[in-house]
């Protein structure tokens, strides 16, 4: 008898846990998939009526910003920057509560490292998959984890065609003709843009560790800053149109831009090398306004918005199908479509390491100083 | 025989054309600015013509004006606070001289005399070093430790003035330091201490450099704003920014200086 | 009866002690303690990929600032930045004596009209000082561009020149040196003056040995006033110079923003306070005031 009663005490006893154990997995489970589906979850609605974003200057339509608002009802907070190293100081100096960030491609791997920015689930999005091809897999963000592409370009230099009469096609030939233009031509205030440039005129490499090298380079930019009018990254359409500068260092569709003011603005593809960049949106750690987030970066990868977004500041972007809302004037430029040529000498900026960075520093506040 | 005064200014030399040629220096650019208000021109720095056409383009300025409230928004609550404090600080201390009170005073005076840059960059590592992140209530407390030195200075002669009998006269009738500030100080120091509040709330309205340190998302300021405008380069817009920003204070300063001479000259009508 | 003292030493006589406290406390928290934190960061090492700081004591910063190991590893005395310090301090100090050369003579000025016609000019001198100096800037920003009202009357382009800098601080601080020359000036004793004349002084004679003498004072506050904030400007040698050359101001402004190391912007920053302490020593009154 007591064995028939144990037989059963086994059974009901196996039984119970595995009802226990079924309840506790399902349980479990029960749980995690609305936690899943929350961090994921493309919202259905916005949270609240804010979004901050932080952005370029002067890098975004606000017509554009209008109609998200209109559309969506979320009031967009502009802040502005001038260079990554600037948006990652202020992220770093406890500014927390952007909700989106637009770095570019260098800046997006340093931030990722550094465990600034947050997942963004976009294959939960409607537009999620609206990316062109090419664009799926930078060597920053595979997969696209963090960031939506915003717009990308090459940097090269522009000049007047009816003041600079030399024809300059090569970073070379840029610093060359400056003396020849005192007071009149403009650089980036970017510490990487123009060393690397100052670099790839004379056919060293960016992030070269080589201090002759770095030396050259120093020396050049150095020889030449007598004959600068400013150091600056922004407000040069407004030069090269007007005719304050008649050469300077510019990005192509800033110099698309400065062309419909002044037809006789020439946007030059450096034949030296010239660097490819890429500006993402991304969700930097400690953004207060998620959901809305994510409203906006779908909104972006929108064919129709996005092309809204080249269309007026005159670069092209990653997201497919936004090619026939494009101005057909503007993809006719060079300034905006590069050659298969011109685009094979652009190259993706990686970082330089740390050591090189330091290096870079120094030529910079010798320059600068 | 009444004496005639055997000088004038015109004796000391070079005095009166300096003094003019000073007056007319400050004033150029600032008639330029608002005459280039109305330059029709889409050049802002070449004149083409009168025009008001820029000025409605201000109100669609949606980042102006949401930088021009986030600024009003810091600049009343740290007028207010900044004005007691001076005033707590001034009624608490009286005129002692004892050591430690003339270091906690040149303390609070410090932002005056320090360059603007050093007391921006130590409030932001402080903020940092405690971990506070930088949102509105960091930007209030930097912009009041900056206002209180100025708030001090319209209560502190103020308090210079007055008469210190009354107040030994209450103090020997025997009436407690509360109630001698209640019913005798405050009274007193009212016309100081709107002085105070608008001192202060000018001084924050434009404060530029320690906004810039401490500012984060959604504090924006106007004068942060109209600095990324201004690097953009000159443009018809920020001419017609600019020259609200000389017009408004101007009228406002006029306006309060009017106000109290005419009420100083109907006080004096009425002791008369 | 409890003997008098003078209000002179007692505290609360205006009111309870207990009222000032809110003052002290924002005086030692914001005031006090960033000035400390200032000087603690700039002898800690320089964070991870340059953000931040590692509370590790290092001389780092003040090697970085005084001596420089170039490119090619040599060690020498930094000349980049002691140029830069020099740079502000040259800049500051012209700043001052051009104001000091304007402003004196317009405070006497001022001081020696009608009590009426005083109070209008102090006013109209008062005025800029109301108005943001980004407008004030920037009105300078379209006089001296190009294609500006100077450049069309025959002048260079001075804009994006170190001459546009010194113009826009020289503009800035002027009222900022009339203003307390002003308050020693009005004070004058005029009869004294009448008496000089009257005894056959020439107008330099008496400017020179007797309004000047009195009113060195306000001198002393206009120096501190205008050489103390010039030396850490920031504004206008980013709008007006183009931003080629670096003064404290901005090299301070790059080490806590792009360049990322606050080590250094801290020393530099305990730099421009000793500088600034030496300034206050140099121009403080012999008297003790009810500051």
């Amino acid at each position: 008898m007591k064995l028939g009663i144990s037989k059963l005490t086994i059974r009901y006893r196996k039984r119970l846990a595995l009802v226990s154990i079924a309840t506790a997995v399902s349980l479990l489970v029960g749980l995690a998939i609305p936690q899943a589906n929350a961090a994921g979850l493309y919202p259905s609605k916005p949270k609240g009526t804010e979004l901050n974003l932080y952005n370029w200057s002067n890098y975004i339509d606000p017509e554009l910003l209008k109609r998200f608002t209109a559309e969506t009802g979320i009031k967009v907070n502009l802040g502005v920057y001038e260079s990554n190293a600037q948006m990652l100081a202020k992220l770093e100096a406890g500014a927390r509560g952007y909700d989106i960030i637009v770095p570019t491609d260098y800046m997006v791997q340093i931030m990722q490292k550094k465990g600034l920015l947050q997942r963004i689930h976009r294959s939960s999005y409607p537009n999620g998959n609206n990316l062109k091809a090419e664009f799926v897999n930078p060597y920053f963000d595979r997969g696209r984890v963090y960031t939506v592409p915003y717009l990308h370009g090459l940097t090269g230099f522009g000049y007047l065609k009816d003041k600079v009469t030399t024809n300059p096609t090569t970073w070379k030939e840029f610093f060359a003709a400056i003396p020849s233009y005192p007071g009149k031509t403009t650089i980036f205030d970017d510490k990487k843009e123009v060393i690397d440039a100052a670099l790839r005129s004379f056919g060293a490499k960016p992030c070269t560790k080589n201090v002759t090298q770095l030396q050259r380079a120093q020396d050049l930019i150095k020889s030449i800053k007598p004959n600068l009018n400013t150091i600056a990254s922004s407000g040069n359409i407004g030069r090269l149109s007007s005719g304050t500068s008649v050469l300077l260092m510019m990005y192509n569709g800033a110099t698309y831009k400065a062309k419909l003011a002044n037809p006789n603005v020439v946007f030059v593809y450096p034949k030296d090398g010239m660097p490819l960049w890429q500006d993402n949106f991304a969700i930097p750690v400690g953004a207060k306004n998620i959901d809305n987030a994510k409203i906006f970066l779908n909104f972006m990868m929108d064919p129709k918005n996005i092309a809204q977004a080249s269309n007026w500041a005159a670069y092209n972007n990653g997201i497919a199908g936004s090619e026939k809302y494009l101005l057909p004037a503007m993809q006719a430029d060079t300034a905006f479509s590069p050659t298969a040529a011109q685009m094979a000498l652009g190259v993706a900026m990686a970082p330089c390491s740390t050591q090189v960075n330091d290096l870079y520093t120094k030529v910079w506040t010798a320059f600068k100083g | 025989m009444t004496k005639q005064k055997s000088w004038s200014v015109s004796h000391l030399p070079l005095i009166k054309p300096i003094g003019i040629a000073s007056l007319l220096f400050l004033y150029l650019p600032l008639f330029t600015v608002l005459i280039f208000s109305f330059n029709r021109s889409e050049d802002a720095t070449t004149w083409g013509g009168f025009s008001t056409r820029w000025y409605s383009t201000i109100l669609d300025n949606t980042d102006l004006i949401r930088s021009a409230k986030v600024s009003l928004s810091i600049a009343i609550p740290c007028a207010i606070i900044a004005a007691l404090i001076a005033t707590g600080l001034a009624v608490g201390i009286g005129r002692a001289t004892g050591k430690v009170q003339n270091f906690l005073r040149a303390l609070v005076n410090a932002p005056l005399v320090l360059p603007e840059i050093v007391t921006a960059v130590g409030t932001l590592a402080l903020f940092s070093l405690v971990g506070l992140p930088l949102r509105y209530s960091s930007l209030l407390f930097a912009h009041i430790v900056m206002c209180v030195p100025f708030a001090f200075l319209p209560i502190r002669s103020r308090l210079r003035d007055f008469d210190e009998n009354i107040f030994e006269a209450a103090r020997d009738l025997g009436a407690s330091s509360t109630r001698v500030m209640m019913k005798i100080t405050v009274p007193l120091l009212v016309p100081a201490l709107l002085s105070s509040g608008l001192l202060s709330f000018i001084i924050s309205m434009d404060d530029f450099l320690t906004s810039l340190f401490v500012s984060g998302p959604e504090t924006t300021t106007l004068p942060i704003y109209i600095f990324g405008l201004l690097k953009l380069g000159a443009s018809p817009e920020v001419n017609v920014i600019a020259a609200l920003l000389l017009i408004i204070p101007t009228l406002g300063l006029l306006v309060g200086i009017t106000w109290t001479a005419t009420r100083r000259r109907s006080n004096e009508a009425r002791n008369k | 009866m409890k003997p008098r003292s003078t209000t002179e030493k007692e505290p609360g006589i205006y009111g309870p002690g207990l009222v000032s406290l809110p003052a002290y406390i924002t005086g030692i928290l914001l005031v006090g303690l960033p000035l400390i934190v200032v000087i603690v960061f700039s002898f800690l090492q320089r964070g991870e990929f340059g953000s931040g700081v590692i509370h590790k004591f290092t001389l780092d910063a003040y090697r970085t600032v005084f001596y420089e190991t170039d490119l090619m590893g040599n060690q020498s005395l930094n000349f980049s930045f002691l140029k830069i310090i020099l740079r502000s301090i040259l800049l500051a100090f012209t700043v001052t004596i051009i104001c000091l050369i304007v402003g004196i003579p317009t405070a006497i000025w001022i001081a020696l009209q009608k009590k009426t016609t005083q109070r209008i000019l102090i006013v109209l001198v008062t005025i800029p000082f109301w108005i943001n100096v980004l407008a004030r800037t920037y009105a300078w920003m379209l006089l001296l561009a190009d294609g500006g009202l100077f450049n069309q009357f025959g002048a260079p382009v001075l804009l994006y020149t170190s001459w546009a800098t010194f113009i826009g601080l020289t503009y800035a601080f002027l009222p900022f040196m009339v203003l307390p020359i002003y308050a020693s000036a009005e004070k004058l004793d005029k009869n004294i003056l009448e008496a000089a004349f009257d005894l056959g002084a020439s107008g330099w004679r008496v400017l020179i040995r007797i309004v000047i003498p009195m009113i060195r004072f306000g001198i002393f506050a206009g120096i501190a006033i205008v050489f103390i904030p010039a030396l850490g400007a920031y504004v206008q040698p980013s709008l007006l110079g183009g931003n080629k050359s670096m003064l404290i101001g901005s090299l301070i402004n790059d080490q806590f923003g792009e360049s990322r190391n606050w080590p250094v912007g801290s020393a530099l920053a305990v730099l421009l306070l000793a500088m600034t302490g030496v300034i206050l020593l140099a121009t403080r009154r012999r008297k003790l005031e009810f500051v």
